[in-house]
């Protein structure tokens, strides 16, 4: 089939990173994660030569790279996307970010301004995300199919919680849209921002391909009704992509979460398979859906990391491509993952979490 | 006890002089290994073009026909010969003045055949080069060629410290530190203090993205520390948002 790009959502591990390749070695990337090597290891693999967009939906590490706490650490962690600019300043048309008090001191921020001072990067190309009522548009193909919206941040308030404890709340919430198709890239949004989205859109679902889980399949602020209502109203997608490492101490995908919309979407595709899905993780290698076919933080060798010796980085789907069709997106190797996924359940005779049965779900991890 | 051994009848084979008249040969038969010792067919099991080597997934086997009164000439595997007409100016034919110049623009048009796949998303290519991505990968690897080509990337580091003949770097990007002996680093990395931030080309590996080596530095300044000034340059959008295109909700 005709193609005019590829969406990926790239397995970086405990962390969010989707790359757009849109031909003619250019490509658009929302967030970095926190992974050292990607998301540079791939655009330089695809020798990608322009990126026409780089999006930082909010300041936290796994969305943004590196760890800000203190400067020393700075250092001590990386900053992915300020690896980006190194090997992409003269070639970054627009940078959106969401321009919070941590942006400033992180080793992006001082890059973006070192840029700056240098001449390599123009304010005009500076994109800070603002607070207004509707859409507004970030990128669009010169054909005028394919555009890049921003639903969020919305309204003032939105924009006054990053200045608080809580950036999730100002997280920039991205809409891809092509052809009538949509894939909605939800960072770490929170529901307040989804019912403001559902509020301005005159309490319509939003209906979508494709949708990158918020938090990770964590749980959001809020109660069990926030998220059933946020599942069954706010949007619906047909597949769900959760960004998930292995070995992550915040017991992410929440099974409470995916059971909201396991039984209202056709296909849940995690990047990393973890211990709620299979014990021996090891014998799962390459990559529960068979191959890694794109480069990605899971490991096809062995890899046992920490005191414990425990499993690290062993792909589920792995970096997961969605395809930009003459007819809309289609979301690649959902076969072959859920062939993997049935291999797995008769191999170890347990359903993993995107199977089990509603009546079935483990006790909420509290 | 007496074993009989059956004879097994001979097999005249042409001489090679009656095959190329071009060349003499003192040849009294045809055996194995004479089709490697014969100039006009070689065997290749591994070529390299530039920084990637190409090692065929079978030994292809070329023809090689010498110059004849003002013709080029031309080095060809049958094999890949077939696969001409899918890429402009790639006929698989390399044509020089001799043997060693004949093979090199052979294996040149190979290497720019692959490269130029390479640069595309598979998405992008037509379907004559889909056909000839396809061809291509029944004699190569495509995949490992692919991640076997070192990565040459910008990057900037700092030089923590220098433990005797030891130089140790920390890089912006993944927070990694490399213990670099003297000849991974270029010279003007020699005369960099303790603490010199610095901008560099590196190669590192495609698949695992580790330093193979450092091609060349040149020393900057340190990241400023930022000023309230800063900081409003960042926050202050330099567009009205009013001029942000809007959309509506579908």
């Amino acid at each position: 089939m005709n193609a005019v790009g590829r969406v990926l959502f790239v397995d970086v591990g405990q962390g969010s990173c989707q790359v757009i390749l849109l031909g003619d070695n250019r490509a658009i990337v929302i967030d970095a994660g926190c992974s050292p090597d990607l998301p540079l290891r791939l655009l330089a693999f695809y020798q990608i030569r322009t990126i026409e967009l780089l999006v930082i939906s909010h300041s936290h590490d796994d969305h943004a790279g590196g760890a800000a706490k203190s400067r020393k650490k700075q250092w001590r962690k990386g900053d992915p996307i300020a690896g980006l600019l190194v090997q992409y300043r003269r070639a970054i048309n627009r940078i959106a970010y969401v321009a919070d008090s941590e942006f400033v001191k992180r080793p992006v921020g001082q890059y973006l301004l070192h840029l700056m001072k240098a001449g390599d990067l123009r304010p005009e190309q500076l994109v800070p995300f603002v607070a207004t009522d509707t859409p507004y548009g970030l990128w669009r193909s010169t054909d005028g199919e394919t555009a890049l919206a921003a639903l969020s941040p919305l309204g003032g308030h939105h924009l006054q919680e990053h200045d608080s404890s809580n950036p999730n709340a100002s997280s920039a919430i991205i809409e891809l849209r092509h052809r009538g198709q949509k894939i909605v890239f939800a960072a770490d949004s929170e529901y307040q921002q989804w019912r403001d989205i559902y509020r301005l859109r005159g309490d319509r679902t939003l209906n979508c391909k494709a949708l990158t889980m918020p938090h990770h399949g964590g749980l959001m602020q809020g109660t069990q009704s926030d998220l059933d209502w946020f599942a069954s109203k706010a949007i619906s997608p047909e597949v769900i992509v959760v960004s998930v490492a292995t070995k992550n101490s915040h017991y992410h995908p929440r099974p409470e979460v995916i059971q909201a919309f396991s039984s209202r979407t056709s296909h849940i595709m995690c990047t990393q398979v973890t211990e709620q899905c299979c014990i021996d993780l090891e014998s799962l290698r390459p990559a529960v859906s068979g191959s890694l076919r794109f480069p990605c933080r899971s490991s096809a060798k062995t890899l046992l990391t920490g005191k414990k010796k425990r499993s690290a980085h062993v792909a589920c789907a792995g970096t997961i491509s969605a395809l930009l069709v003459e007819t809309g997106i289609a979301v690649e190797h959902q076969h072959e993952h859920r062939q993997g996924i049935d291999r797995l359940i008769a191999e170890t005779g347990k359903p993993t979490l995107c199977r089990i049965p509603t009546d079935e779900m483990p006790n909420v991890i509290s | 006890m007496i074993i009989h051994i059956e004879k097994q009848p001979r097999i005249e084979f042409p001489s090679v002089a009656e095959i190329l008249p071009f060349h003499e040969f003192n040849v009294t038969s045809w055996n194995r290994t004479y089709l490697y010792e014969d100039p006009s067919q070689l065997v290749i099991n591994r070529f390299i073009v530039g920084d990637v080597e190409y090692v065929p997934n079978h030994v292809l086997v070329a023809n090689y026909e010498p110059p004849v009164g003002g013709v080029q000439a031309r080095f060809i595997v049958a094999e890949l010969h077939s696969l001409r007409g899918l890429m402009e100016d790639i006929e698989f034919v390399g044509r020089g003045a001799s043997l060693k110049a004949s093979k090199l623009d052979w294996s040149m048009q190979v290497d720019t055949a692959i490269q130029r796949l390479f640069a595309k998303q598979d998405f992008e290519r037509t379907s004559s080069e889909e056909k000839l991505w396809r061809g291509l990968g029944r004699f190569f690897d495509l995949n490992s060629i692919r991640y076997s080509i070192p990565l040459k990337i910008r990057a900037y580091g700092t030089l923590e410290s220098i433990r005797g003949h030891r130089y140790i770097v920390r890089w912006l990007d993944s927070g990694r530190v490399n213990r670099l002996n003297r000849k991974d680093i270029p010279s003007a990395m020699v005369s960099f203090r303790c603490g010199q931030p610095f901008e560099a080309v590196v190669i590192r590996n495609a698949r695992d993205f580790k330093l193979i080596g450092i091609e060349s530095v040149f020393a900057t300044s340190s990241l400023p520390r930022s000023t309230d000034e800063d900081a409003s340059l960042l926050s202050k959008p330099v567009y009205d948002p009013a001029k942000y295109p809007t959309l509506d909700w579908e």
